[in-house]
């Protein structure tokens, strides 16, 4: 068992208190979902169970972790983590090795164990975990769903009788999650590892879990069984949410609340949908016509057209690694097409200076980091002398102005990188993936301030998070193998499609928010 | 007799790294290679053998694999620039060629500043190869058989390894500039001086958040543990032994050809005035 007892932290490098009086169990083979808003100390958690606090992290450590009747206190991270296996939320940055079966070899053999033995796990977990066609492959061409399952097979490899994990899916697109999820739910089953598991997307996991911890403010301030939880709390206050179709249900006041489309179906029969209309303009702001793009002779892009219309958000979908953030770079000018023409406005966007071209077009990245790099995020938005104030107080970050980004949760420095690019107006603003690992009151924060938006621009929104895609976008594209293969209104493009739709249109399919559903 | 041997030798050489469908040359042979270029690099001070050494390397390329060439001579075209820069100012041996003001470009300030871009440019060249060619996995079974403590053969993995997720990294960072109206690819130098500075910052943070994640991830898979046994081992071919002897030959050949052209002069003198930059002293030759 794993058992924290009135733990508190403090890192010492910002100050800020985590982790207040915790107290929690988790007992062998249990499947724990942890739940809170970005900063209410989900990772810290997980970091005091995996031992690299106190060990690693620097601070003000009290209360006693014990995994299986032994103090953290006591025992290396190294030791903790033949107990306890742990994956980041950043494939990227948890690969160390060239090759997937060296990857997946490296704990044992830094434990000396001999070849024959390595050999065997590594047969055991790859077949586990879905990976024996990776095995010879090279870790560099592996897409980010492969990469995050090679992570949790090596993680596997000293078969630990738990395995915690930090945002597993937040870079994921939703085959790649489920996918992901699956396996975690088979070595849940299979194996009886216990699972820890902090994650954003609710309406993948929450029916999975055997019992949900909702933080607040590094407080756990409710522990139970996920129905329970989201009957008796008020999870959207909680900046925390609730998987779409619970909400729903919420709303109409359902004696019983579903978790899954499967008990939507069930229960939600006689709900009927009143879609919303969207009306979108013919005027086209920016265009991209018979684009094609390669990377050293490796075709991305094969002749793509797009067109984005004054005022509208379109959204862009698409399976990892399919080249969604290249078509949005060749969009906003910063790479010139081996074949086709962009147009902003008219004007041909690579015939426009970057001084210039910031009026018509700008993109902000899916690493936020890139974007912020002064002292202070005020400073950061104010470079170029515009006057930041009104753009911060509508993402909801004024308060935090005097912090530098190293201060601040993920969400919060995604709301400041879209203000450093947002602050001056671009015609067409280009997101790609803001809404990775974004907590329900961050996207909601999101979602107000693209809206307004339209006013006065487009928006181009690259997401995994369909629900968010369903309650902004006017129309959604959708890119496979280097093209798009369907351009449609966001009803008509979720209504035909399996895996890129909201459970809301899962159950009732003509509908995509729960503002569409009324009972009848 | 000194141009066949400097000719032949990187012949010599680049036939060893012929890179054939069904095997790669043993990580030991290309580890050689890579060692007998630093010490060449660092014990030639003239020019020409430098440029040979410099072009039994492009010969290598040419006729084995170097994927990640192209990046390393970017980075280094990039580097080249403030070598000569610094070295021509600093640097005030030998005659003067010319004078602007209180500054004087000298005959030993030019020699010493293009010694020391080719110096740059062979030692990036060759680790472009020895990178394209080596698997960082297989650096492991190197450096382990050489009993290099676990810690210091990480940092060089880990620097290797991730060399290329730090050139996205500043790729990216540049644009996200671009976005912004700031003309980080200005042609002016005062402006690619002046916007470039924020981009190292960008991407020196970014590299502590991933230095952090690559540090927890070290620890929770029990890295270092002193007792480290890798699973894998490389059996040596006959090609690779022929190799190995190629590649030592030809390393002594251009080494014996420099002796013949310099006789044996300003070998490990040329160390002296970097030496001397380094430590802030003045050369008074």
């Amino acid at each position: 068992m794993i058992e924290l007892n009135n733990v508190s932290f403090t890192y010492a490098l910002t100050g800020s208190v985590a982790l207040k009086n915790v107290s929690l169990q988790i007992y062998p083979g249990e499947f724990v979902l942890v739940l809170g808003d970005s900063g209410s100390g989900k990772s810290t958690l997980l970091r005091c169970i995996n031992g690299l606090i106190p060990h690693f992290y620097g601070g003000k450590f009290e209360g006693t972790v014990k995994i299986n009747e032994r103090s953290t206190a006591t025992m290396s991270p190294k030791d903790a983590a033949r107990v306890v296996g742990s994956v980041f939320q950043d494939p990227e940055n948890q690969i160390l090795m060239q090759r997937v079966e060296n990857e997946l070899a490296f704990p044992l053999e830094n434990e000396g164990i001999c070849r024959d033995k390595i050999t065997l796990r590594m047969e055991e977990v790859a077949a586990l975990t879905g990976i024996e066609q990776l095995l010879k492959r090279k870790t560099s061409t592996l897409s980010g769903g492969e990469k995050q399952k090679v992570a949790i097979a090596t993680a596997l490899m000293r078969g630990p009788e738990y395995l915690i994990l930090d945002e597993p899916t937040s870079q994921l697109d939703p085959n790649a999650a489920e996918s992901l999820l699956g396996v975690l739910e088979r070595i849940n089953d299979e194996l009886g590892t216990g699972i820890v598991l902090v994650e954003h997307r609710l309406e993948r996991t929450m029916h999975r879990a055997d019992k949900v911890v909702l933080m607040h403010q590094g407080r756990i301030i409710a522990e139970g069984e996920p129905g329970l939880i989201a009957a008796e709390y008020d999870l959207d206050a909680l900046g925390v949410g609730y998987p779409q179709i619970t909400r729903a249900a919420k709303a109409l006041g359902l004696p019983y609340l579903p978790l899954t489309v499967k008990e939507g179906k069930k229960y939600m029969s006689h709900v009927q949908a009143v879609p919303h209309k969207y009306r979108v303009s013919e005027r086209i702001v920016l265009q991209g016509m018979n684009l094609k793009f390669s990377y050293s002779s490796v075709p991305v892009l094969k002749n793509v057209s797009l067109e984005i219309r004054d005022g509208e958000i379109l959204g862009l979908v698409g399976n990892n690694s399919t080249g969604k953030s290249t078509l949005a770079k060749l969009l906003a000018g910063l790479l010139t097409p081996q074949k086709g023409k962009v147009t902003v406005m008219g004007k041909n966007v690579h015939r426009i200076s970057d001084s210039e071209r910031v009026r018509y077009i700008a993109m902000v990245f899916q690493n936020p980091r890139m974007h912020l790099f002064q002292d202070t995020i005020y400073e950061d938005i104010a470079m170029g002398g515009m006057e930041p104030e009104s753009i911060m107080k509508r993402l909801k970050i004024w308060e935090l102005r005097e912090r530098s980004a190293e201060d601040l949760s993920g969400g919060e420095r995604m709301l400041a990188a879209i203000a450093t690019v947002a602050v001056k107006k671009p015609r067409v603003l280009i997101l790609d993936e803001p809404t990775r690992g974004l907590s329900w009151r961050y996207r909601n924060i999101l979602s107000e301030f693209l809206k307004e938006y339209t006013h006065h621009g487009s928006v181009l929104l690259i997401s995994h998070d369909m629900e968010t895609l369903a309650r902004n976008c006017h129309r959604i594209a959708m890119l496979a193998r280097g093209e798009i293969v369907r351009v449609a209104e966001t009803h008509e493009f979720m209504s035909s499609a399996l895996l890129y739709t909201t459970q809301i249109n899962k159950v009732i399919r003509n509908a995509v928010i729960e503002e569409e559903l009324m009972q009848k | 007799m000194m141009l066949l041997l400097l000719i032949l030798t990187p012949l010599l050489i680049a036939i060893s790294f012929v890179h054939t469908s069904t095997r790669k040359l043993h990580p030991f042979a290309v580890f050689i290679w890579l060692i007998i270029i630093i010490f060449e690099t660092l014990i030639f001070s003239t020019p020409l053998p430098l440029f040979f050494l410099l072009l039994s390397i492009v010969i290598v390329k040419l006729l084995a694999r170097a994927e990640q060439w192209n990046m390393y001579m970017r980075f280094s075209l990039y580097m080249l620039f403030f070598i000569i820069l610094f070295n021509i100012l600093l640097v005030h041996t030998g005659k003067v060629l010319w004078e602007f003001g209180p500054i004087s470009v000298t005959y030993g300030s030019v020699e010493f500043a293009y010694t020391m871009a080719l110096r740059l440019l062979i030692l990036m060249a060759a680790f472009a190869i020895f990178s394209s060619h080596l698997d960082t996995d297989n650096m492991f079974l190197i450096f382990e058989k050489l009993h290099v403590p676990e810690k210091t053969y990480m940092t060089f993995i880990i620097a290797i390894r991730f060399f290329e997720v730090l050139s996205e990294d500043a790729r990216e960072s540049m644009l996200a500039f671009r976005v912004r109206g700031i003309p980080v690819t200005d042609s002016s130098l005062k402006n690619k001086i002046k916007y470039r500075y924020p981009v190292m910052v960008t991407l020196l943070k970014n590299s502590m958040d991933r230095a952090m994640d690559i540090a927890e991830t070290l620890e929770v898979r029990g890295f270092p543990s002193g007792h480290r046994k890798a699973w894998r081992t490389m059996q040596f071919a006959i090609f690779d032994y022929l190799a190995i002897g190629a590649i030592i030959a030809g390393g002594a050949l251009c080494l014996m050809s420099t002796f013949i052209y310099a006789n044996g002069m300003e070998i490990s003198a040329s160390l002296l005035p970097a030496l001397l930059i380094i430590s802030g002293g003045k050369n008074d030759d």
